[in-house]
């Protein structure tokens, strides 16, 4: 949809669409060229987002890859070729082109055939491609004699990895949406409501402020005391996010929320916990564990600065929970967001401290730092914060309250 | 829903039955191990329910499934939204680094030995590294296969896409009420979602379509539609062209419809005409929904009435959302005419009837196919256009 206008509900930083274009194209013609691609042809929805700015109708997995716009960068080209069955959602610049159908057989023969035609013939170098549909396993290389295959996920993560100013102003955006949806959802989380209530005004409410797409099923969990009272668990964690129902909502439950929005391609990410009641009363003990939770983040973000390394945001944290990692065990302290709603880098998870040693912060760089504390018996405290490094530290994103915990 | 006989599906009874489907068609092909890396194959083959992400995801090793012990096993942390025939045995927790994955799939029972595992989507990581762990397995690609099981629908599949639609019409009627001159495009939507989440379902199939439809042609021939709902006002007297669509129980209803705004605007002749020539395309595609039919026949029959194909394929299978067949796209008859309608096929049929300087009649209807013929599923009326 587009931008928004003079009447926006919250203030506008300068975004520049053309301009994040411009320079996402760029920043894929440099790594193509350091990767010795000579084009390369992108599926994955967020890929083709990154790479072409084209707006397409969100949709479930197999809708989506029905429908899907497919991107043919060319090395040395000034813009992408776009494949969409949607050419309204097309950029200006792009070189529009009538869908591809990968995920039929014939489609896979007439994918390559045109883009042999848009190439025009063998491309110099290899043509790499980000993901393959099971009818393109069956004969995608066979229709492209001579030419050789090689992986686009390395050229496009090196190439998200740092976001421009625009691309920040569009996460900042994103999320801008989201907490503005959320304040009415939280005005709604009362004893009887139910989850599915949640989902409503939230999804209503992020059309109305102007998100281009919902990208999760908002999450509403209902957190147990001890984590013996939740669901089995394979590592013997908390569970969480479990799936939203129509769970009828009782005075005095926590609640962890988390939700994410897209603004032209960019994912918010919403984080917080909330206490049912009308109003909702906060114990001692609750109150302690946010406290805990804000020295974590305090902590964290004390260090987060170009130069630093992703250990030492580990260690940072876990130093300031006395000891212990203040993160649910199947995820990590923090992850990366752009055109995901988790992407490089991650940070914490259980590819262990050597690779959290190896990612060097970097002004561009984005991320959610989402801690958890969790007193087993007396339930927990998780919230989240997005945070962009600068260059000479770092900006946090995300605006929003911590009611009913302040 | 709320009651405990109000569902009218055995949802154990489903998953069973699908389950003995999807094995039956692997020891046909000769398949001996599924790894599932799409939501709704996953979701057929198991029946667990996960957190719903819009769009496509890159492709990873979800979902086993081992034709000789006849069991399915799963990428999962925990056991909620995950059916109790499956043990906990068979979870394996998320885990960040593709190795894990590669060990797990190797501890399976059945998989070592097996001669051919099918996919259905591969990523050039996995496509290195599943070789390592399959030892010298042939990897074959499975959409047919799955397909093969999951076009064919038992009666509790029925019973939820009936729901699901229902569910859908119930919500384009939210969006109808809000339709009224000044309106934004996309505060229908927004209707359409919070009316869907007040009989219990939070996930969209589709973040729907509500565009005006053009007046003017916009060059290149075909019939022109908008399908990306934007900020802009409706006027009185545009036709808004509206497609909405939820799931249930993973199972899809959608529906279109299109209206004038408002419902009591005066209506032209010209825009009249417009749903009349939208219904001559319609029934003549609905009759032609018979058992034995191939998807070139339904094209035939959609041009038959005269019009020119829409900017959409006019038949698409409905089922765990969006699935083959897939008709009346640019790639032409001959691809059509690879798929043979069954009875127990659900289908959407879609059409569209545009005229310069009228606007145009987008609608959408859902078909079973039985032995005896078409069986229409969508009840919603057509509005003020049909009269």
């Amino acid at each position: 949809m587009p931008a928004m206008q003079a009447s926006s509900p919250f203030a506008l930083e300068e975004l520049d669409l053309a301009r994040m274009r411009r320079e996402r194209h760029a920043r894929l013609q440099a790594e193509m060229a350091s990767q010795g691609a000579g084009a390369m042809l992108l599926l994955g929805g967020a890929n083709v987002s990154y790479a072409t700015g084209a707006l397409t109708l969100a949709a479930e997995e197999g809708r989506a890859s029905h429908e899907r716009a497919c991107a043919l960068v060319v090395a040395g080209a000034d813009a992408p070729h776009l494949f969409t069955p949607f050419p309204e959602g097309a950029p200006p610049e792009a070189r529009v082109h009538p869908p591809l159908y990968p995920e039929l057989e014939e489609g896979v023969a007439d994918a390559a055939r045109r883009v042999l035609e848009a190439l025009g013939g063998t491309p110099a170098g290899a043509l790499a491609v980000d993901e393959y549909t099971a009818a393109m396993l069956a004969g995608f290389a066979g229709h492209l004699p001579g030419v050789r295959l090689s992986d686009a996920g390395a050229i496009v993560r090196a190439a998200k990895l740092l976001k421009t100013a625009d691309e920040i102003e569009c996460i900042r955006r994103a999320q801008r949406i989201n907490e503005i949806a959320m304040e009415e959802a939280r005005a709604a989380c009362r004893p009887g409501a139910r989850q599915s209530d949640l989902s409503g005004i939230f999804l209503r409410r992020i059309f109305e402020v102007g998100a281009t797409a919902n990208s999760v099923d908002p999450i509403w969990q209902v957190m147990p005391g001890r984590i013996a009272d939740g669901p089995y668990t394979t590592n013997g964690d908390v569970a969480f996010p479990l799936v939203t129902s129509d769970r009828i909502l009782r005075d005095g439950d926590v609640v962890w929320v988390d939700s994410g929005v897209l603004y032209h391609g960019y994912a918010s990410d919403f984080g917080r916990t909330w206490v049912v009641g009308d109003p909702p009363r906060v114990s001692a003990t609750q109150r302690d564990q946010f406290r805990r939770w804000r020295d974590i983040v305090r902590a964290t973000l004390e260090v987060t600065k170009p130069g630093a390394t992703g250990r030492d945001l580990t260690r940072a944290a876990i130093e300031a929970n006395g000891g212990k990692k203040p993160w649910l065990a199947h995820f990590y302290l923090a992850h990366g967001l752009g055109t995901e709603s988790a992407e490089m880098p991650l940070i914490g998870t259980d590819l262990g401290d050597d690779f959290d040693a190896a990612i060097a912060l970097a002004p561009g760089m984005v991320f959610v730092l989402e801690p958890v504390v969790w007193d087993d018996g007396e339930c927990g405290y998780r919230s989240e914060e997005i945070v962009a490094v600068t260059d000479d530290g770092h900006r946090v994103l995300t605006d929003h309250p911590y009611t009913p915990f302040e | 829903m709320a009651l405990e006989d109000g569902a009218r599906v055995d949802f154990g009874r489903m998953r069973a039955a699908r389950r003995e489907r999807l094995l039956a068609e692997m020891e046909r092909r000769g398949v001996d191990v599924l790894i599932l890396g799409r939501d709704a194959n996953a979701r057929y083959a198991t029946g667990s329910r996960r957190l719903f992400l819009a769009g496509t995801r890159p492709f990873g090793p979800g979902c086993i499934v081992v034709r000789r012990t006849g069991q399915v096993h799963l990428i999962g942390t925990w056991d909620d939204g995950i059916p109790s025939e499956i043990p906990r045995a068979n979870l394996f927790g998320i885990t960040w680094n593709p190795m894990n994955y590669l060990g797990w799939i190797k501890s399976i029972d059945g998989v070592a030995g097996a001669a051919r595992v099918g996919v259905d989507g591969m990523s050039p990581l996995f496509g290195q590294l599943l070789p390592m762990a399959l030892e010298g397995a042939e990897i074959v690609p499975a959409h047919d296969l799955v397909h093969a099981a999951r076009r064919i629908k038992t009666p509790d599949e029925i019973a939820c896409i009936r729901t699901a639609i229902a569910i859908a019409e119930a919500a384009l009627a939210g969006a109808i009420e809000r339709l009224v001159p000044g309106v934004r495009e996309r505060d229908l939507l927004a209707a359409f979602e919070q009316r869907m989440t007040a009989y219990g379902v939070t996930v969209p199939a589709v973040e729907g379509t509500f565009c005006v439809t053009p007046r003017e042609a916009n060059g290149d021939g075909a019939p022109p539609l908008r399908r990306l709902t934007t900020d802009a006002a409706i006027g009185e007297g545009d036709l808004v062209a509206m497609e909405g669509g939820v799931l249930y129980a993973g199972y899809e209803g959608s529906v279109a419809r299109t209206w004038p705004c408002p419902a009591t605007a005066s209506i032209a002749a010209s825009q009249r005409r417009l749903h009349e020539r939208w219904r001559a395309v319609w029934e003549s595609v609905r009759e032609a929904c018979r058992p034995g039919a191939t998807g070139a026949d339904l094209r035939k029959a959609y041009e038959a009435a005269g019009e020119p194909l829409p900017p959409f394929p006019i038949v698409r299978g409905v089922g765990l959302g969006y699935e083959p067949p897939v008709v009346g796209t640019a790639l032409g008859p001959d691809a059509d005419a690879r798929w043979v309608l069954e009875p127990g096929m659900t289908l959407a049929v879609g059409a569209y009837a545009w005229e310069r300087g009228a606007g145009g009649y987008l609608g959408q209807e859902i078909v079973l196919v039985t032995a005896d013929g078409p069986e229409v599923l969508t009840r919603l009326s057509h509005g003020p256009l049909a009269g």
